[in-house]
């Protein structure tokens, strides 16, 4: 089945006839954006690899929920934030006390942040300046809320409305918008005008 | 207008002004307070630095097919919810540590255990140990009072004022 050429919600809906093919078609379209979400909200590979493949998993347990009346990357990414928060409010501290530091820990150091900011060709002073600065931001956005993490990265990383991050936080937009003004100016106190 | 108050105004939308979502009207009122409010300006210029650096922010760089080979694993074993990830000896582990603070906790919250003294009524022990703790014995004072009810000089006294002891 070529599942370039049907849209997110035809996909699901053969995802939820279990039509061959269209499951795989729908993470190839959805797994960047969903690992780059779930990385923004937990700052850990590990985590956001795992939250993201769970989410997969929930979308194709219940395609046969997708009503159709919310576009289908909504309801995708509610369930996948949904999956983060989950993550973040069961706490899985001590999996990260026995998980050696190579394996994907990267919320302090932001390495993970600045492994494709830069080629090889760029000047390495300005590489390093770039570097500190993702460094600098990348610790402030650790620093806020996971919610409020949630609304300034699906906004300003993502670029999504705020209609649509309030339907996938199930939040009124106003509140959204609160979140949005508080985390921002959180974020302009704590770096201001380094960034 | 007091300037303050219109400077926090227009900070309310600039981010929705560089989202690209504030209507029309409203774009052109905060783009006329920006020409006469110079604190508005710079905040407008370190939220956009902001933005961009945010937008900067990548992730890790994932093995797409490992990623959809370990997916399709999942899916295999059973859909959300299955174990993944952890080896054998990290789940036992915080196991073992909830069950030893849980020992240490039912440990610390226990009663010291009586002393075994042969030939006496254990039931005894358990009342001795159960009056050490009354607060009614430091009030001995209101006790001794309550026991004198049961005086028989008392009660005999009361039968006798009784409407029947009237004869």
């Amino acid at each position: 089945m070529d599942g370039l050429e049907l849209s997110d919600e035809q996909l699901c809906q053969r995802v939820a006839a279990r039509v061959p093919g269209a499951f795989d078609a729908l993470v190839e379209r959805y797994q960047a954006r969903a690992y780059r979400i779930a990385w923004s909200v937990l700052r850990d590979r590990e985590d956001a690899r795992d939250c993201s493949q769970e989410a997969f998993l929930k979308l194709h347990d219940g395609a046969g929920s997708f009503a159709g009346q919310a576009r289908f990357s909504t309801w995708f990414y509610r369930i996948l934030v949904n999956c983060c928060l989950d993550h973040k409010r069961r706490g899985r501290g001590w999996l990260k006390l026995v998980r050696p530091a190579h394996e994907g820990r990267d919320g302090e150091g932001a390495a993970g942040a600045l492994e494709q900011l830069a080629g090889p060709a760029e000047d390495p002073a300005d590489r390093l300046e770039a570097e500190g600065r993702l460094a600098r931001v990348w610790a402030a956005v650790g620093d806020l809320s996971p919610q409020q993490r949630a609304v300034v990265m699906l906004q300003c990383r993502e670029g999504l409305a705020t209609g649509e991050i309030a339907a996938i936080l199930d939040l009124s937009e106003a509140t959204v918008r609160v979140h949005l003004h508080r985390a921002l100016g959180t974020l302009r106190k704590r770096l201001g005008s380094a960034t | 207008m007091n300037p303050e108050a219109s400077r926090e105004h227009a900070e309310d939308r600039l981010a929705l002004l560089l989202g690209g979502e504030l209507p029309a009207g409203e774009r052109d009122a905060v783009e006329r307070h920006l020409a006469g409010c110079a604190p508005c300006r710079t905040a407008r210029r370190e939220l956009a630095e902001l933005r961009e650096s945010l937008a900067a922010l990548a992730p890790p760089p994932v093995d797409w097919s490992a990623y959809r080979a370990d997916l399709g694993r999942r899916l295999a074993r059973g859909g959300p919810g299955t174990a993944r990830h952890w080896s054998w000896w990290q789940v036992p582990l915080p196991a073992a540590l909830a069950a030893g603070l849980v020992a240490a906790l039912l440990y610390a919250g226990s009663e010291p255990p009586l002393p075994r003294v042969s030939g006496v009524d254990p039931a005894a022990l358990d009342a001795v140990a159960l009056a050490s703790r009354l607060d009614l014995i430091s009030r001995f004072d209101l006790v001794e009072r309550l026991d004198m009810l049961e005086d028989f000089d008392v009660i005999d006294r009361l039968d006798r004022e009784a409407p029947n002891g009237k004869s």
